[in-house]
């Protein structure tokens, strides 16, 4: 039985596209990092439509695995963009639903022009920052933070559901900086910066699986026994920590983080086989494929980083290798997507609960 | 929340004790080199850039193509260590490298103390290692996977170099450092302005440090490929390195420099006439077939012409209706290119012109990506369809 929906439908199934393309741009941003070409253009910003512009006569698979990504992250951000409007608009109160959306359209805007004002000095040492620009997002993001808030306070249905998408949104265009960043500040934080747009690349995608739960239309009535309970929630903390450890294999393959990250592979399961055993649904069964392929794929990418006896920062990575690995990472992702779709189906209240139940 | 808070002061030790960029380990020998010498190159042009990957069977099968390449695997176990041995004395490993000065004269110059190098090494470990690979061949794990390819340092030969001399003449530390400050454009080469400067100093101490190890290696391979006595490989790779580190030494003396120098004022008055009287002889030297630069820029480069570098890979000549310059984009950086050449490329020298004449040609082709600062003729005749 399900209740009454906080959005309109089509914004649930813009949700999932939005996961879908999001998962596609990890696939991509996954490639990117095992084939170490996050710097094959060095250049930042550049337009969304470039690779359309440039040539294609000449071998340079970096070059276009580097550029797709970034077209990919173009798209998920307009995906965004939408969604979080979207969502917005669902807000009861009329003058709060239009400042709020005068709001994300001014930080979109904003952003938009941070992003052109960055793309003129793409090719410069120095950065000069667009303070105007800055301040407009600044002052805009206040504006709709202190729209959210408000429908927080007030205990409006579906008021987290509607910050949770600022949130995401925020977060998106916080996760395009991260990478852009990384290009242009390479020389000063080498590989860190990206380390972190891969870690944080992980929150941003569990926000945007947390919309698309949040955007189902809820239970009449829940099983309390059966998805209560605090197991889900500490496998989330556990995968996502573990998936730090393994950004950190990727980035900077140091003994400590090598062994964490071993450690923290039997910690995961070993949190996630009580609750696969304990619970029914397709959440629990897709978490058990993920893991048994997450092991497998995890012991071969162990296997080829290694045990091959070359530094790994030497290694040349094959196709199967590539294939292992960023199948590894995508897993991994899926895992902490599952565990956090897992906690919002625990946590969430029944349908007929009114108000506030987001 | 105490628990939560442990949890969280936990991760963040893991995080900053488990981040960062490691030395090279201490016990990691540089690979002795395994990949095809390049003796001659073949007479004609290449048919594309190698594919993706493929760099090393490419240069092995220029026999094929009327090329001649040797293979180091072909001498013999022995023959090869003991040129590893003498290399791992000479130069250390990339944890400790070394350069022994061989009391050249002025050596100190070139600021190759040990811990110069090892600074280095860390900065290059991090910021260089993935392109240009451990020894400086050019084949680290992104190498492969980017075009033009990172420069290979092991044959002490380099494309941007403002010193005067042959082909193969060596770089100026200030060239090295131009190309690690700015970056070359519209490569996959980045600019390392925001490292200090005595960062970039370092880096550019053990990427000499690289080419001297690999052209040693380099000449005592081709000599035993090729057959020549050697009585005592140390020796030899002794006098190879003092050769080359006079060389080194020398192109810090000299550059290409011009008796007269366009101040920006000149470049101003880009459209008053005797400017585009000197764009126009510049047109007509660079279409003469005497000089000969349409020879190689076919059609002001606009159409693609392959030719084998040095390496035994494969240069484009510049398209240079783009107005995408890789060694430098100001009038100073196209002279010296033009008066200079690119060597590894095959671009000669153009030592015969004289400085009014190369200045002329610095103007026509700063002029040819913007139709509107050529002249009405010549215009015509490199954008016929405009």
């Amino acid at each position: 039985m399900a209740g009454k929906r906080l959005t309109p439908r089509w914004v649930h199934v813009w949700a999932i596209l939005t996961c879908i393309a999001t998962a596609f741009l990890l696939t991509l941003g996954g490639l990117v990092t095992t084939f170490r070409v996050g710097m094959a253009d060095p250049v930042w910003p550049t337009e969304p439509w470039f690779l359309l512009v440039t040539s294609w006569s000449e071998p340079r698979p970096g070059f276009l695995i580097e550029h797709a990504h970034r077209l990919a992250g173009f798209t998920v951000g307009g995906m965004m963009a939408v969604l979080a409007i979207g969502i917005w608009w669902t807000e009861p109160r009329s003058s709060v639903r239009r400042a709020g959306t005068l709001g994300l359209i001014v930080l979109l805007a904003s952003f938009g022009q941070f992003h052109r004002a960055m793309m003129a000095q793409a090719n410069t040492i120095e950065i000069v920052w667009p303070f105007g620009a800055i301040g407009v997002m600044v002052v805009s993001l206040i504006m709709v933070a202190g729209c959210a808030a408000s429908g927080i306070l007030a205990g409006h249905r579906g008021s987290g559901l509607r910050a949770l998408g600022v949130i995401a949104l925020v977060a998106v265009m916080i996760q395009g900086l991260l990478g852009g960043f990384r290009v242009r500040l390479n020389a000063w934080a080498g590989t860190d910066l990206a380390a972190v747009h891969g870690i944080f690349a992980q929150v941003v995608f569990s926000m945007l699986v947390g919309l698309a739960v949040l955007t189902t239309a809820p239970r009449e009535t829940y099983k309390v026994h059966e998805y209560r309970g605090r197991l889900p929630l500490v496998l989330t903390a556990l995968v996502f920590v573990q998936l730090i450890w393994g950004a950190l294999v990727r980035h900077h393959p140091s003994a400590l983080v090598q062994r964490f990250h071993l450690m923290f592979a039997f910690a995961v399961v070993a949190t996630a086989v009580p609750l696969i055993g304990s619970r029914r649904g397709f959440g629990v069964c897709l978490l058990a494929v993920f893991l048994v392929l997450q092991v497998m794929l995890g012991v071969e990418a162990w296997m080829g980083k290694f045990a091959s006896g070359v530094l790994p920062e030497l290694q040349r990575v094959s196709k199967g290798q590539a294939i292992v690995r960023t199948g590894h990472v995508l897993i991994g992702t899926g895992i902490l997507a599952t565990s956090v779709a897992l906690v919002l189906a625990s946590r969430r209240q029944p349908g007929s609960a009114q108000p506030g139940d987001a | 929340m105490t628990r939560l808070l442990r949890c969280f002061v936990f991760v963040i030790t893991g995080l900053s004790a488990g981040c960062g960029t490691q030395p090279y380990p201490t016990g990691l020998a540089y690979p002795p080199r395994v990949d095809a010498i390049v003796v001659r190159l073949p007479a004609t042009d290449a048919e594309g850039p190698p594919p993706a990957g493929k760099i090393d069977e490419f240069i092995g099968n220029l026999n094929a193509r009327g090329g001649k390449v040797l293979n180091p695997n072909d001498l013999p176990e022995e023959t090869r260590s003991a040129v590893n041995r003498v290399l791992v004395e000479m130069f250390g490993s990339p944890a400790v490298p070394l350069v022994p000065l061989l009391d050249v004269q002025g050596v100190e110059t070139l600021h190759l103390e040990p811990e110069t190098l090892a600074a280095g090494s860390f900065l290059y470990k991090k910021h260089c290692l993935q392109c240009h690979g451990l020894t400086g061949d050019g084949r680290g794990p992104t190498g492969q996977w980017v075009y033009p390819s990172p420069r290979d340092f092991r044959q002490g030969i380099f494309k941007f170099v403002t010193s005067p001399g042959t082909a193969s003449r060596k770089p100026s530390r200030a060239d090295l450092h131009r190309s690690l400050a700015l970056g070359i454009e519209r490569t996959s080469m980045p600019p390392f302005g925001m490292l200090s400067e005595l960062e970039r100093e370092q880096i550019i101490s053990y990427t000499i440090h690289l080419s001297l190890r690999g052209e040693v290696e380099y000449r005592l391979l081709l000599d035993l490929l090729n057959q020549e006595d050697m009585d005592n490989v140390a020796t030899e790779a002794r006098s190879y390195l003092r050769s080359a580190l006079r060389q080194w030494l020398a192109a810090d003396i000299e550059r290409i420099t011009p008796t007269t120098i366009p101040t920006p004022n000149d470049l101003d008055r880009r459209v008053q006439p005797d400017h585009l009287e000197s764009v126009r002889r510049g047109h007509q030297l660079f279409t003469n077939p005497a000089i000969n630069c349409i020879g190689c820029h076919v059609d002001f480069g606009r159409q693609a012409r392959y030719l084998y570098d040095s390496w035994g890979g494969v240069t484009r000549p510049n398209d240079l209706t783009e107005g995408v310059y890789r060694g430098g984009k100001t009038p100073l950086d196209l002279f010296q290119r033009i008066r200079g050449g690119v060597g590894p490329s095959g671009m000669p020298a153009a030592v015969t012109l004289s400085d009014d004449q190369t200045w002329d040609l610095v103007h026509f082709v700063l002029a040819l990506p913007a139709t509107n600062m050529l002249p009405s003729d010549v215009r015509s005749q490199v954008y016929p369809a405009r």
